[in-house]
């Protein structure tokens, strides 16, 4: 009797303990994956420059800067032009517009830069194999800056290129870091701060 | 036997239950610390925190705000709010961000993010975010200076500026890995003692003065003369050989000076309302070192350059044995609208482009002859970021904006008299005249980088 009893107990508490062991599991993870949760809000407040970015990078684009060529298979030694577009993906006025090809001077050679006819003659431009960047800087001064309509593209610029070797070369949009000088950007004139645009890379292969 | 094998192995698996439960228990009681750890950690205080600011109703009080961090960690981002009674308030309440002058030297960026806040007790607080590129090459650590934040007293009472330390926060370098807090957990502001009458406007807390080195002891005894200045020579008139006597007179007996002349692009006229007073930020570069001094004032001239700007005159007071040396050296001056500049050479009339500097300091005591800066202005143009009216140490589309934004068709004043943002000419109106000042320095300043 006694040993029965016995037995009935174990079997008893074996599921109990079992039960207890699975329900204090889950409490425990669950416990743990909060904790997370508010140990990563709380750094991402801590941190302001990080955060400030990251909100920027979100924003819907403005503009889409694009690069126009005839082919992306060229030979090497001969020359094609290339021409820098902007569409408005919504209407604006800029009051200026700040252009950064970025390109190495070893794989191709830059030259005969063009300018937008729409917009004032730059204030500044420069083919800089230095800083391996081609720079035009627009600046606008009528009121309510130069306008972009929804829908519509602007040649912003045009510049040959001839390839010096075989293999693949990019064009891009310096967008700079924190602390750079080459950042590519448009600044509304309406607000007076930087409109947020979509880039492409332009990659070639070279015969 | 077979059933005592059964039992005993039903008691074994059984008592393993029970283990694992106990030691789940213990998991779920203990604290789970999954906060990712410090990398350092570090100290926030207000220089001099052990001493009784003492002013008068009107005098200006001036703190330094410094970050001691341990392990060598660099600091990189500062977060302070720094609150107060109602006995003092921000020197400019009107410009939040111009009480703040950040310490450039230390890798940090000029500009900084300042707003005025409300504690939950009634006080005032100012919420300052210093930032750097974070190049650990350029960032300083041990005790490093973060920026000097302006007060005044305005009521008679005792206080302290005291730094919530709920609110203040500090990152830094950490080559390691991602975490890059530094757990500051020692917080000291200080007490201030404001009394009655209308005193002197100079505060007699014993902070570093106006172009005087952060690092270099301030003297106790101030000399009552500068043993170059003959006898008799008038205070206010400019003496080019000679320390022009208009500027403070806080230098040692025996002290290395650095004497200039210097120009703003676009200020041609010394008198204009708004273009006095323009304080200037000075670095001096040498033997691998740097010293900061900041708001040194410049003395007006009737000189003016060959392209009509008017000249002003100013010192650095390097120190007895300065870390900089006293030769070799170069200066990078920045004026409250402007892009900082490096000098280093006498009669120098275009950007300096080799690296280092030929200025050797004078002596106390010595001949001395003012380095002519003035050939090549001071770059006008840095009145915003991507904040709007702090300035981000660049010239770019950002500036043209703001400032095309404030002209105006009429020509009645914009300001009563303080500097006008943008007001590059110092006549308290922003025109086109301005907007070109800025598209020069914007071209400038291209043809240097590329």
């Amino acid at each position: 009797m006694g040993m029965k009893n016995k037995k009935d107990y174990v079997k008893f508490l074996l599921p109990l303990v079992a039960v207890v062991v699975i329900v204090e599991s889950v409490v425990l993870l669950t416990s743990l994956e909060k904790r997370r949760v508010e140990v990563k809000e709380m750094s991402e407040r801590e941190v302001p420059v990080p955060v400030l970015v990251s909100e920027e990078e979100m924003e819907e684009p403005v503009l889409a800067l694009s690069f126009a060529t005839e082919t992306r298979k060229m030979k090497v030694g001969e020359v094609y032009q290339v021409e820098v577009n902007v569409a408005g993906l919504e209407a604006v006025g800029l009051d200026s517009v700040e252009l950064y090809v970025s390109y190495d001077p070893e794989v191709v050679a830059v030259d005969n830069l063009v300018f937008s006819t729409d917009l004032p003659k730059p204030v500044f431009s420069k083919i800089s194999d230095k800083q391996k960047v081609v720079v035009v800087n627009y600046l606008v001064m009528e009121d309510g800056g130069f306008e972009v309509i929804e829908g519509g593209a602007v040649a912003l610029m045009s510049f040959e290129v001839k390839p010096l070797k075989s293999g693949v070369f990019d064009l891009g949009f310096a967008t700079g870091g924190e602390g750079q000088d080459s950042v590519t950007m448009f600044v509304e004139s309406q607000t007076g701060k930087v409109v947020p645009f979509s880039v492409n890379k332009l990659n070639v292969e070279v015969e | 036997m077979n059933k005592m094998k059964k039992n005993s192995s039903t008691y074994i698996i059984a008592l393993l239950l029970v283990v694992a439960l106990m030691a789940s228990v213990a998991l779920v009681v203990k604290k789970q610390d999954t906060r990712k750890g410090a990398f350092a950690g570090g100290q926030m205080y207000l220089l001099d925190h052990n001493s009784t600011i003492s002013a008068e109703v009107g005098d200006n009080i001036d703190v330094q705000l410094y970050v001691e961090s341990t392990d060598g960690a660099k600091v990189s981002q500062v977060r302070s709010v720094l609150c107060y009674g109602s006995e003092v308030e921000l020197f400019n309440e009107s410009n939040v961000g111009s009480n703040v002058e950040v310490n450039i030297g230390a890798g940090f960026f000029a500009s900084v993010i300042a707003i005025k806040t409300t504690a939950t007790n009634g006080d005032s607080c100012i919420n300052l975010t210093v930032t750097s590129g974070g190049s650990a090459d350029d960032l300083m650590s041990g005790a490093v200076r973060i920026a000097k934040v302006k007060f005044k007293a305005v009521a008679v009472g005792t206080g302290e500026i005291d730094i919530d330390d709920s609110r203040s926060r500090v990152a830094g370098v950490n080559p390691d890995n991602n975490d890059k807090i530094i757990d500051v957990n020692q917080f000291f502001g200080r007490p201030y003692n404001v009394s009655g009458s209308v005193g002197p406007t100079n505060t007699p807390i014993p902070t570093v003065p106006p172009g005087q080195p952060t690092n270099t002891p301030v003297p106790t005894a101030i000399p009552t003369a500068i043993p170059t200045v003959p006898p008799g020579q008038p205070t206010n008139t400019p003496v080019p050989t000679a320390i022009p006597t208009a500027i403070p007179t806080e230098v040692p007996a025996t002290s290395w000076v650095v004497p200039f002349k210097i120009s703003f692009a676009g200020l041609r006229n010394a008198e204009v309302v708004c273009g006095q007073g323009w304080p200037v930020d000075v670095m001096v570069m040498g033997n691998g070192q740097t010293q900061v001094h900041t708001d040194v004032n410049l003395t007006k001239t009737e000189d003016k350059t060959t392209g009509g700007e008017a000249i002003f005159t100013g010192r650095v007071v390097l120190g007895e044995s300065p870390e900089t040396g006293s030769e070799d050296l170069a200066l990078f001056v920045k004026g409250p609208m402007h892009l900082q500049v490096k000098y280093a050479e006498d009669g120098q009339s275009e950007f300096y482009r080799q690296s280092g500097g030929q200025i050797v300091a004078f002596l106390t005591g010595t001949s001395m002859e003012d380095y002519d800066f003035s050939g090549y202005p001071i770059l006008a143009g840095d009145v915003t970021g991507e904040t709007a009216g702090v300035p981000d140490g660049r010239v770019n589309g950002l500036d043209f904006s703001y400032v095309k934004s404030k002209i105006r068709v009429d020509k009645s004043p914009q300001s009563d008299g303080d500097m006008l943002n943008g007001d590059f000419d110092g006549d308290c109106w922003i025109g086109n005249v301005d907007l070109a000042v800025l598209m020069l320095t914007l071209k400038d300043k291209q043809d240097q980088l590329y």
